[in-house]
């Protein structure tokens, strides 16, 4: 008599997990904004561009890359810059990062906002 | 004895379904911007004869003496924008400023900072 193949269903099961771990950590991982940012609300904004370095500035002028402050003078060069402002913010406190953006030859910022 | 078939398929069937959650959670939160032209935050004489466009530290934006409303359509479309705003303006007032020259069909769109208004 002929054995049985094992069921492979388990295997299935181990991807599909896999899967869904890959998924829950990229989602997670992804746009990781200081929580006390909340951003100006815009009515006419598109669709960002893929971020290419994210910058995040609190309603007290910090600037933010990640969870970590950093100051305005390391920022690198890159062509896209997204900056998430909180709404608060005035606007002496973002100027400085947008001259030191431009003064290094950024090409495109992006102001990300909440839709209206 | 009768034995009962293992049933594998639902915990596989729920996983799938997490992933498609997830696939089109990841897909549907995408950030929305206003693009601003960084090689003119601070020159104002780069673009022939812009449009200058103020906002001040109540946010209100003005078009020289004029509060910015849908009757200058005209003089902003396709026309290069710099919003200039005081120190103390609010952000959100910036991006309201910046959000209605777009939607008026401003060419470009850059920043400045003024003297107090």
């Amino acid at each position: 008599m002929r054995r049985r193949k094992p069921h492979v269903a388990s295997a299935m099961t181990d991807i599909a997990f896999l899967l869904l771990l890959f998924f829950l950590i990229f989602s997670i991982t992804t746009h990781r904004v200081p929580s006390d940012v909340t951003l100006a609300a815009s009515e006419t904004a598109e669709i960002a561009d893929d971020h290419q370095l994210i910058l995040a500035v609190d309603a007290d002028g910090n600037v933010y890359t990640g969870d970590q402050i950093i100051a305005i003078a390391d920022i690198a060069y890159v062509p896209v810059v997204s900056v998430y402002a909180d709404e608060a913010v005035p606007f002496s406190a973002l100027y400085p990062l947008l001259q030191h953006l431009q003064e290094n030859g950024v090409p495109t910022v992006q102001c990300v906002v909440r839709p209206k | 004895m009768r034995r009962y078939r293992r049933n594998v398929t639902q915990p596989s069937d729920i996983a799938f379904l997490l992933i498609l959650f997830f696939l089109v959670l990841t897909g549907a939160v995408v950030d929305r911007a206003l693009t601003i032209a960084s090689s003119e935050v601070t020159t104002a004489h780069v673009q022939e004869s812009p449009v200058i466009i103020t906002v001040d530290t109540a946010g209100v934006a003005r078009l020289g003496q004029s509060h910015l409303d849908p009757s200058l359509r005209t003089q902003i479309q396709g026309k290069a924008v710099i919003v200039e705003a005081s120190a103390d303006t609010r952000w959100d007032s910036v991006v309201a400023a910046l959000s209605t020259v777009t939607d008026y069909g401003a060419d470009s769109v850059s920043l400045s900072m003024g003297k107090q208004l």
